[in-house]
This record gives structure tokens, C-alpha cells and sequence, in this order.
């Protein structure tokens, strides 16, 4: 029994929904009975250049996110998507990412949290393991990471090849120094984080037109990245 | 309908509904109005409620991101005496543009008024240079205000008692609606750039030290002058009979507030084409959106304070003068609790100052918490006023033991409370506390027949002052809690020093490697 535990499959659920829902998020995260559920706060792109022009167009984003053993994770999003609605459209959206490393406490935390019942349906899920790896991942999220002030413009080109939408969180570059002396260019320490949660196939005409346009070395002085999601809820796509 | 738009709409909705609901309970059971004055005053709280949704877009779209536009931009720049003038030149035009200076100039008649404006903004300008630099040396907040409070209550010996009131109302007075989401930001944008521990709690503050300024500039002048006394426009009431009476008043007021309105967002509206023209900081996109956001601010302030001027202040005071002069007038302190506890819901700058600390706390002091606070900050305070009203007690003996007990607290409560608290002081009395608090105060003083500069004035003050005791004793319960919390945690953390990291990926791979060696 022991080998077993400690082979345990982790996934991160990040959770976007609007700003006022965050709180019943994180509800549910701690009656479900997790430990380690942090949130962000972010803004929300939306479709019409007059809604954004008028005032109307961003909305305020709560970003929650949760570590979460695997076999938990269908408990969970089924529950987020129960209690908000994400069956309806603009309620939120849902996704998981896989966990490759982890600091031993957090296992031993989970672990200690587990009792009997969840210790077999786990088992289960082990044997069940190989088949779901396999299976692999159809949707992707493109994350952009760009100087302060172009999400709009990146967004509006993201579009153009089919993004649906996406969240922006304000971040920071830090350790500017070295870069300046990598790069010879002069780096702007604000940034903005633009995740955009696309069907895998399109996710390569995303990075490539968003590369083109708003690249490294264009104003925008854009990274692209894109990391592979396990499931997700409350897109339409 | 947009979403946002129905967001607004509903929050500026169940914030004065309370106050209109009270009024018109208080209408029925305790003071009846006449239907002219009641309609007045229910159109204007419709205008309220649109100006106020209207104002609170308009400042998230346009105020916010320039203020922490400029703020971020200090903070970037080298050259200190370069902020420090630049800190000085705004604090005047911002304050010079305030509105409710006009106000206050007439009520001091025996002081020139350029002299008075003039002064007042510069004591503005100084203090908000200093609260920049504070930002840059990291002095503390709480030996700031312990040292100006200190040279407040010293000058505060030496003028005369009438003058007392009027100086303390000038801190609330002169930050105003739209000074208020500007200053937040510049503090907001200061320290968003540095990581340290202390960024978060340096960047409130700022409205703190501005209306110190006014307070001390006040009371110096009233030291050189000596002034002879303290002049007020007395209420006069408007005979209204057809809904045409009802609209003509409001359409004679309009023009005066649009002018008003307009003094106070042109400056910033420069300072904002100055400032892009400088720095590049917005893209095109943006500088659309921010100017339509102006004009949004602009419309909704202009619609509140026509809504609030014309449609509450006489409602106010005919309920505090009824109330008074009645046989029982004990009824106004009760009453006085429960206006204070709602009013304060309706003030524009309160929402702004509430969600700026959501924002910068990431959630950990959440907008309820802040507004249960303010409002039962300024509840106690309008019924400590009433009961000032009824008694004739000076208000040194509620001000003195007040600020000394705020100021004391500072020592023992986390500091970001300390800069929050004392920021609220001036946000928590705006254009309701001196069109709806003010006048009902000085109606209950007439009804009562008491002294109305001495006993009715200090109101604004009291507002400014309790809710730096009570933001501060949030404080204490947060610091309480959270450590009862570490404290109950402490017994797993055997486990939790270990420092293996267990890669997830290796396992797996591994697993699936042992299986097909297997088979």
C-alpha cells in the first residue's frame, strides 16, 4: 500500500469566474476539503470593440485555483460547474492542468486528509490510470505574456484566428537587469499575463499569428507559451 | 442588458435605497413632509442613484488607471525633487478645483478668500508631497499623524471655540468625490512596483496626510486673523405644487453644478493629456476609453450632486428642525444612528475606497467588511453629534479623547489599517455627509435652540474621526484571528518540514515502465 500512495496523480484546477463568485468558489473548494486553493484577480476580454470603447467591455475576474488529488478532479469541477451554472453561457470557465512535481508536504498533507473510502476509490483510479494517459488532451491554454497595456490588441489579433476570449492578470517582470544585458534591449518591468483557452488544433495558428504580430521584438515584446489541459467545463466550443 | 452596466446599476441601487426607504418611513411615522418637498426628494435620490452608477464606472475607467498611471511613473523616476514638485503643483490644482473649497470660503467670512483658497491648497500640496516622499523612505505613517494630529490639537487652543468646527470640517470637505479616487490611486500606483513587505501597507495614507493640509492651514489662518465669527446660509425652503415646479428647480441648479463639476475634472482632465503627452503610458485604445470615461464621470457627479443638493438637503433639514423643536427630541439620537449607518452607503467615494482595498488586499479586507465599518463608524458619530446637539457638550471633549485613542491604536494595529483607517476618515465625509448629515444637524440644532456653529458644525469632523477608531479595531480582530488561526495550525507542522520534492512525471513513467516490464 505504501508504493502506491505515494504515486499519486496531481492536477491544478484554475477556476475563472467573475469577481463577485470568487468567494463561492473558494466555498466550495474548502467544503470539499482541500488545502492548498489560492485566487487571483483578473479582467475578462470581451467581443465588441464598442462595449470595450464605451467602458462596458472588460469585467472583473476572479481566478481561482486548487491542487487536487486526480481522482477528485471530476468531483470537483462537477461540483463548481453544479453550484455556478456553467452549463450557461459567460458563467465561468474551468480547467485542469497536470501536476509534474510537487514538495512532499502537500502529498503528505492530502494524504493524511484521505480516510478509507477515498483510499480505495483511489486504487481504482490507479488501475484506471494507464488507459486516461493515453487518451490525451484535446484543449490547450495559450498563455501570453506581454508589456502592460496590449492585452487589447494582442486579444483583437488572437481573434482574428479564432480565440474566443481571454483573462488578464497584471504581473511583473523581475530580475530586469539581466535581461537588458541578454536581450540588449531596454525591458519594461509591467507586464500582463493573457491566457486564452483554445481547442488544441487552433492553438498553433493562435501562437503563430500572435508570434507574427506582437512578437519579441515588436512593441509588444510577447512571449508565447502554451501548456496542455486535462479537462474543462463551461466553454461552448 | 451588458453586464456590467446591470452591476453598477444594482450596487449604486442597494446603496441608496436604505436612506431613501428610512427617509420616507421617518416621513410617515415621525415628521410628516409636505408632497412637494417628499417628490423633490425622490427625484433626486433617482438621480442619485443613476449619477452614482454613472461616477463609479466613470472613476474605475478614467481616475483609477491615471492616478496609478502618474504613481507607477514616480515610482520609476530618479529624480526626487522632480516628484516632490510635481506632488506639490497637484495637491494644489486638485484641491483648487475641489468645489466644496467654495463652500467653506463663505463660511468664513472674516478671512479673505484667496487667502483662505490659497492657503489651503498649498497646506494640501505640502502634505501630499510629504506623503509621496513617505512612500519613497519609508517613514512611518504613524509617527506622521501622531506629529501633525499634535500640532492640530496645540493650535486648536488658540483660535476661537466657533472656529473649531469649521477647520475640522475642512479636512473631510477638502477631499472630495473626485480628489479622493485619484490620490487612492497615486498611492496605489507608488508601490506597486516594489515587492518589499511593506508595499502594500505604504499605499494607503495619502488621503490621510492630504487632509490633514486643510485642517492645519485652517487654524493657522485663524491664529493670524482672528476671526470675528463663522458665517452659514440659512435654508430656504422652495414652494413646489406641479410636477413643472418639480423640474423647473431641478434644471435652475443644473447649470451651477455643471460648472462646479466641470472647475473640478478640467485640471484633471489636463493633468491627464499632460501626463500622456510626457509619458506614452496609454495606447490609443485605451486613451478612448479613458476619455469616454471621463464624461461618464462627469455626467454622474453632475447628476448626483444636483440630485443631492436639491432633493436632500432641505429634506434633511426639515426632519433634524420637526424633530427638534418636537417634545421629544431625545428621538434624534436613535435616529441619528440609523441615518448614519445607511447614509454613509450612498457616498460615492466610499465604494471606490472599498473596492481599492479589495483590490490591493487581494480579498483579504473585502468590501463588506469595510462598509459595515464606515457604517457603523458614522453611525456612532451622528449620534454622538445628536447627543452633542441636545447637551450643548463642546466638541473637544469627543474630538481630543477621540484622536488620542485612534492615534494610540496605531501603535498596536497592523499598519495597513492604520493608512486605510485614517484614508477613510476623509473618504467617509463627502457630499451626503454635508447635504443630508449637515443640514439635519443644523435643523435639529435650530429646532432645539441651541448654538448652531458651536453644536451642529463639528458633525463633519465627528464623521472624519470615528471611523479611524473603528477600521482600526477591525484591525485588531483580523490580527486576533489570524493569529488564533496560526496558532491552531501550529500542530501539524511536524510534518510540513520536510523538503522532498516527488516528481509526479518520474513516478509515472516508472509505474508505466514496471507494468510493461511486467506483461
Amino acid at each position: 500500500m505504501k508504493e502506491t500512495m505515494i504515486k499519486m496523480r496531481l492536477n491544478l484546477i484554475i477556476t475563472v469566474v467573475d469577481r463577485n463568485k470568487g468567494c463561492k468558489v473558494m466555498k466550495i473548494f474548502k467544503s470539499l476539503g482541500t488545502h492548498w486553493h489560492y485566487m487571483l484577480s483578473g479582467e475578462g476580454t470581451m467581443n465588441s470593440e464598442m462595449m470595450e470603447l464605451l467602458g462596458l467591455g472588460t469585467s472583473e475576474k476572479s481566478i481561482a485555483l486548487c491542487i487536487v488529488p486526480h481522482f477528485r478532479v471530476s468531483e470537483f469541477m462537477q461540483t463548481i460547474r453544479r453550484e455556478l451554472r456553467m452549463d450557461m453561457k459567460g458563467k465561468g470557465v474551468g480547467f485542469t492542468l497536470p501536476i509534474s512535481g510537487v514538495n512532499h508536504p502537500i502529498i503528505q498533507k492530502i494524504k493524511n486528509e484521505m480516510n478509507m473510502e477515498t483510499m480505495k476509490t483511489m486504487k481504482k483510479e490507479m488501475e484506471q490510470m494507464t488507459e486516461k494517459i493515453t487518451t490525451g488532451t484535446q484543449y490547450s491554454v495559450v498563455i501570453g505574456i506581454i508589456n502592460q497595456g496590449y492585452s487589447e490588441d494582442v486579444m483583437s489579433t488572437a481573434r482574428t484566428v479564432g480565440a474566443r476570449g481571454g483573462t488578464v492578470v497584471r504581473a511583473r517582470r523581475v530580475g530586469i537587469e539581466d535581461a537588458v544585458k541578454f536581450l540588449g534591449i531596454s525591458v519594461q518591468e509591467e507586464k500582463e499575463i493573457l491566457m486564452i483557452l483554445t481547442a488544441k488544433e487552433s492553438r498553433h495558428d493562435i501562437m503563430k499569428a500572435l508570434s507574427h504580430e506582437h512578437g519579441i521584438a515588436s512593441e509588444t515584446h510577447g512571449i508565447y507559451l502554451s501548456l496542455p489541459v486535462e479537462e474543462v467545463m463551461g466553454l461552448d466550443l | 442588458m451588458n453586464k456590467l452596466l446591470k452591476e453598477k446599476i444594482s450596487e449604486s441601487l442597494s446603496s441608496v435605497l436604505p436612506i431613501v426607504i428610512i427617509v420616507l418611513l421617518i416621513s410617515v411615522l415621525v415628521v410628516p413632509v409636505d408632497t412637494g418637498t417628499m417628490i423633490v426628494f425622490l427625484v433626486g435620490a433617482i438621480l442619485l442613484i443613476i449619477g452614482m452608477g454613472l461616477f463609479t464606472l466613470g472613476a474605475d475607467i478614467s481616475m483609477t488607471p491615471i492616478g496609478e498611471g502618474i504613481g507607477i511613473q514616480f515610482s520609476k523616476s530618479k529624480n526626487i525633487k522632480m516628484i516632490a514638485l510635481l506632488a506639490f503643483l497637484i495637491g494644489i490644482i486638485i484641491t483648487v478645483a475641489e468645489p466644496d473649497l467654495q463652500v467653506l470660503v463663505k463660511q468664513v467670512p472674516s478671512i479673505p478668500d484667496m487667502v483662505l483658497v490659497l492657503t489651503v491648497a498649498v497646506g494640501v500640496g505640502v502634505f501630499l508631497l510629504m506623503a509621496v516622499l513617505r512612500t519613497f523612505f519609508k517613514w512611518s505613517l504613524s509617527k506622521m499623524l501622531i506629529l501633525c494630529y499634535g500640532i492640530v490639537f496645540i493650535l486648536a487652543f488658540f483660535v476661537p471655540k466657533e472656529f473649531l468646527a469649521v477647520a475640522f470640517d475642512s479636512g473631510g470637505v477638502t477631499t472630495g468625490p473626485i480628489t479622493v479616487p485619484f490620490i487612492m490611486a497615486l498611492g496605489i500606483g507608488l508601490t506597486s512596483l516594489r515587492s518589499d513587505k511593506g508595499s502594500q501597507d505604504d499605499s494607503f495614507g495619502l488621503v490621510a496626510l492630504s487632509s490633514i493640509g486643510p485642517i492645519l492651514a485652517v487654524l493657522i489662518l485663524g491664529v493670524c486673523y482672528n476671526p470675528q465669527g463663522v458665517a452659514y446660509t440659512n435654508y430656504i425652503s422652495h414652494d413646489v405644487i406641479t410636477t413643472q415646479d418639480v423640474a423647473k428647480l431641478f434644471f435652475k441648479e443644473l447649470p451651477t453644478y455643471i460648472g462646479e463639476v466641470l472647475i473640478a475634472i478640467v485640471p484633471l482632465f489636463l493633468m491627464f493629456i499632460l501626463f500622456q503627452f510626457i509619458a506614452k503610458r496609454f495606447k490609443k485604445g485605451q486613451i478612448g476609453k479613458m476619455v469616454i470615461g471621463y464624461l461618464y464621470t462627469f455626467l454622474g457627479l453632475v447628476l448626483f450632486l444636483v440630485g443631492v443638493n436639491v432633493g436632500f438637503i432641505p429634506v434633511g433639514y426639515l426632519m433634524g428642525s420637526e424633530i427638534g423643536a418636537s417634545n421629544i427630541p431625545w428621538i434624534l439620537i436613535p435616529l441619528g444612528l440609523i441615518i448614519g449607518y445607511y447614509v454613509v452607503k450612498a457616498e460615492p467615494a466610499v465604494h471606490i475606497l472599498n473596492k481599492q482595498v479589495e483590490e490591493v488586499t487581494k480579498g483579504t479586507i473585502p468590501q463588506k467588511a469595510m462598509q459595515l465599518c464606515l457604517s457603523i463608524g458614522v453611525a456612532i458619530s451622528l449620534g454622538i453629534s445628536m447627543i452633542r446637539i441636545l447637551t450643548g457638550i463642546s466638541i473637544l471633549w469627543f474630538l481630543i479623547p477621540g484622536y488620542v485613542i485612534a492615534l494610540l491604536l496605531t501603535f498596536k494595529v497592523p499598519k495597513i489599517f492604520t493608512g486605510i483607517a485614517f484614508d477613510s476618515g476623509g473618504v467617509a465625509s463627502g457630499p451626503m455627509t454635508s447635504t443630508f448629515i449637515l443640514p439635519f444637524a443644523i435643523g435639529a440644532c435650530e429646532g432645539v435652540g441651541g448654538n448652531v456653529l458651536l453644536d451642529a458644525f463639528g458633525v463633519v469632523a465627528m464623521v472624519a474621526m470615528t471611523p479611524l477608531i473603528v477600521i482600526q479595531i477591525m484591525g485588531l480582530i483580523f490580527q486576533y484571528k489570524t493569529a488564533k488561526m496560526e496558532a491552531e495550525n501550529m500542530g501539524e507542522d511536524t510534518l510540513l518540514l520536510d523538503d522532498d520534492i516527488i516528481d509526479i512525471e518520474e513516478d509515472l513513467d516508472d509505474e508505466r515502465d514496471n507494468d510493461q516490464n511486467e506483461t
